[in-house]
């Protein structure tokens, strides 16, 4: 495992402690990024990492990481008992909508792993679970691309995500991240970091920089990695198969937008 | 960093590695160390660390800041990991 052995050499023990305990090394490195975001000067995040890890490794009963959460919130001191109390009351309810919202979730409160938008994402056949009415479009598509070779009608520019096989839409991912990142360094606003070094300048009297002077090294960063994204991109990525498929949440964020609307 | 002497202690080590290879080996320097922090600390943290350090180097050697600083917003934005790209 060598993702565990570097983190281990970097002395972030907690992360390779939950790659020692078998949670996907995926999973672990979002949930650090996440948990070390910038708005940790607002509020610290890296408290959450541990509840984010158990919730999205499927393998402890929902009720237990709810009732989980409520005691740390209590034994950190952030809520006092009552109110730790009483954060399960309206959430129960709505962890209860959720687990029937999601089609085919356990009885014993687990989350499946895996359910229809994952697999969807992983480009496999129509997941059981999937409505009708979305087998038969599926099924509809997939006759027309084998009639004319092209992708199904929905799709009317070519990034969309339909568009690409799964293995192909995997793949889009990480030149999506590359893009992105090299386009920050196009303007002054493309990233936090960027306004920082201007403000800097100004301070150290040597002038702020233009809106578009990163540009300079912007401009040459967005085409380099356009070039190695498309002579490159299709051979960079390890074709490599998760050992499982990440819980699917979809029926937690349809449940909290519903309540939301009421 | 500034009060400390931290980061002006930083940019003399800085200074002597690059010791007569002139301002560009200092930024290669410069990028290089930005670059390996920015993989284990998130890209602001990193920003705010090195730029006492740009200042200062660039201070020592005589050499104009705003490249430096430059180097700095480019060097923290090189990416290794996805994942380590913090927001």
């Amino acid at each position: 495992m060598w993702l565990g052995d570097i983190l281990e050499d970097l002395d972030l023990g907690d992360l390779w402690l939950l790659l020692r305990l078998g949670v996907e090394p995926q999973t672990v490195l979002a949930s650090y990024r996440v948990g070390d975001s910038p708005t940790n000067v607002l509020t610290p995040l890296m408290p959450y990492v541990a509840l984010m890890v158990v919730f999205a490794s499927g393998r402890v009963p929902a009720a237990i990481t709810a009732i989980g959460v409520a005691l740390a919130l209590w034994a950190t001191g952030v809520l006092g008992l009552g109110r730790a109390r009483r954060v399960r009351r309206p959430d129960r309810d709505l962890h209860r909508r959720a687990v029937r919202g999601q089609r085919g979730a356990r009885r014993d409160g687990r989350h499946r792993v895996g359910g229809p938008a994952a697999h969807r994402l992983g480009g496999g056949e129509p997941h059981p679970a999937d409505p009708p009415d979305h087998d038969a479009r599926r099924a509809a598509d997939r006759a027309r691309q084998r009639q004319t070779g092209r992708g199904p009608r929905s799709c009317r520019s070519w990034s969309s995500w339909r568009c690409a096989s799964g293995a192909r839409r995997r793949r889009l991912l990480l030149p999506l991240a590359f893009g992105a990142h090299a386009g920050s360094l196009l303007a002054l606003t493309g990233t936090p970091v960027n306004v920082i070094v201007s403000d800097a300048a100004a301070d150290a009297g040597v002038g702020r920089f233009g809106f578009f002077e990163f540009a300079l090294v912007g401009v040459p960063l967005v085409v380099g990695t356009i070039a190695i994204v498309a002579l490159l991109g299709g051979r960079l990525p390890p074709a490599r198969t998760p050992r499982t498929i990440p819980p699917d949440f979809s029926g937690y964020a349809r449940t909290v937008a519903r309540r939301r609307r009421r | 960093m500034t009060q400390s002497a931290a980061a002006a202690d930083l940019a003399h080590d800085l200074v002597g590695l690059v010791d007569g290879a002139g301002p560009y080996a200092l930024l290669a320097a410069l990028f290089a160390l930005t670059a390996v922090l920015g993989q284990l600390i998130s890209n602001m943290a990193t920003a705010l660390i090195v730029i006492p350090i740009a200042l200062s180097a660039a201070a020592e050697m005589d050499v104009p800041a705003r490249p430096l600083l430059m180097a700095v917003t480019v060097s923290v934005a090189v990416l290794l990991v996805p994942v380590f790209w913090s927001l």
